[in-house]
């Protein structure tokens, strides 16, 4: 979630339309493919038992399934905002399997991410476990100081810090 | 009208695309999307993956030898572990290694993670947190358009209108050329 804030803030200084709600986002893009966590709330199996049908929730944390989501949410958004809303999404979602990659596993080999086209797993040598404490403490310095680089440079010109307390206005 | 019905349209096809994939996973055609068998299943026997290399993990509920609990949402089961890392029962484990015809599980150990169950907590607990920011910034930011049926930017995010920010009107500026 804070990779995407911090891409989303610095892409915004490139591109001038990536205001204070776009953040959000690209940050709630980045945990898009944890949707597979409503096993937990309705398991698949409950599913299955209801409707007779064979179920599972993985293809949520499969590239496949991601991009199903992404153009849902992308076809929420107003006509006009579709490209835009669907490319912070699709960054987002980009940020959460690039960082996947990285997971220390001690098998070596990353999920069949590319599921249903094949099963090929990824050989990864990880460097983090998804229970350590350090990367949130990394991520957090670094968003806190993309965070303050933001509000310096929109005070220097005079403009909306894109997720400080100044207004974003979204011209209709 | 037409981009209402072509909106729906995709919509619908999205929704169709993706209910298919969930059933295609839990079929597991072409291939299950699993890293591997899924021991938590009481009726998948590690027996029945004789030789196969596989990765898993769950909570160590004894010693000598080592047992791991493997458990999902709804379902759990005893798993041996042969050549386990140096553990107490309570902490988690994610191993990796060879399973034999009686169902137990060579692991390598120098690729073992051992872990505190406050550490699964904290992992837990921070991506809930991560949710509920986001749930938070997404009220203030976006709205429900009735009229269009869309979710669409705030013009004015919430935390700025009733917690009133007016230092900061001098500096606001039109960021977003959208018309």
């Amino acid at each position: 979630m804070l990779v995407g804030y911090v891409i989303a803030v610095a892409l915004s200084w490139r591109y001038e339309w990536i205001a204070y709600p776009y953040v959000t986002l690209t940050m709630g893009a980045a945990i898009l493919p944890d949707l597979n966590r409503i096993e937990l709330a309705l398991p698949a199996s409950t599913i299955e038992t209801v409707l007779g049908i064979p179920w599972s929730w993985v293809p949520l944390h499969r590239v496949s399934g991601t991009l199903l989501i992404v153009c849902l949410g992308s076809l929420l958004a107003p006509t006009r905002l579709r490209r835009r809303v669907f490319a912070l999404l699709a960054v987002g979602a980009t940020s959460h399997y690039t960082l996947d990659l990285m997971l220390y596993k001690p098998s070596g080999l990353s999920g069949p991410f590319l599921w249903p086209l094949t099963d090929h797993r990824f050989a990864i040598e990880g460097i983090y476990l998804s229970s350590d404490r350090w990367p949130a403490l990394v991520m957090i310095t670094i968003a806190a100081a993309v965070w303050y680089l933001d509000r310096r440079r929109a005070r220097a010109n005079g403009e909306a810090s894109v997720d400080g307390s100044t207004t974003d206005n979204t011209a209709e | 009208m037409a981009t209402a019905v072509g909106r729906v349209v995709a919509l619908g096809v999205c929704v169709l695309l993706l209910g298919g994939l969930f059933v295609l996973a839990g079929a597991g055609y072409p291939a299950p999307p699993n890293s591997g068998p899924d021991f938590a299943e009481p009726d998948v026997s590690p027996d029945d993956f004789a030789g196969e290399h596989v990765e898993t993990g769950g909570e160590v509920i004894a010693t000598d030898p080592v047992v791991i609990d493997v458990d999902d949402s709804t379902t759990t089961q005893g798993l041996p572990i042969e050549n386990a890392p140096d553990v107490r029962v309570g902490q988690e484990v994610i191993v990796d290694g060879t399973l034999t015809p009686d169902g137990t599980l060579i692991a390598n150990p120098d690729r073992a993670v051992a872990r505190e169950p406050w550490e699964t907590t904290y992992m837990y607990v921070i991506s809930a947190f991560a949710v509920l920011i986001i749930a938070g910034r997404g009220i203030d930011g976006w709205r429900l358009d009735r009229d269009m049926r869309t979710l669409t930017p705030r013009e004015t995010p919430l935390h700025q209108r009733y917690l009133g920010d007016h230092t900061a009107d001098s500096l606001t500026e039109q960021r977003d050329s959208d018309a």
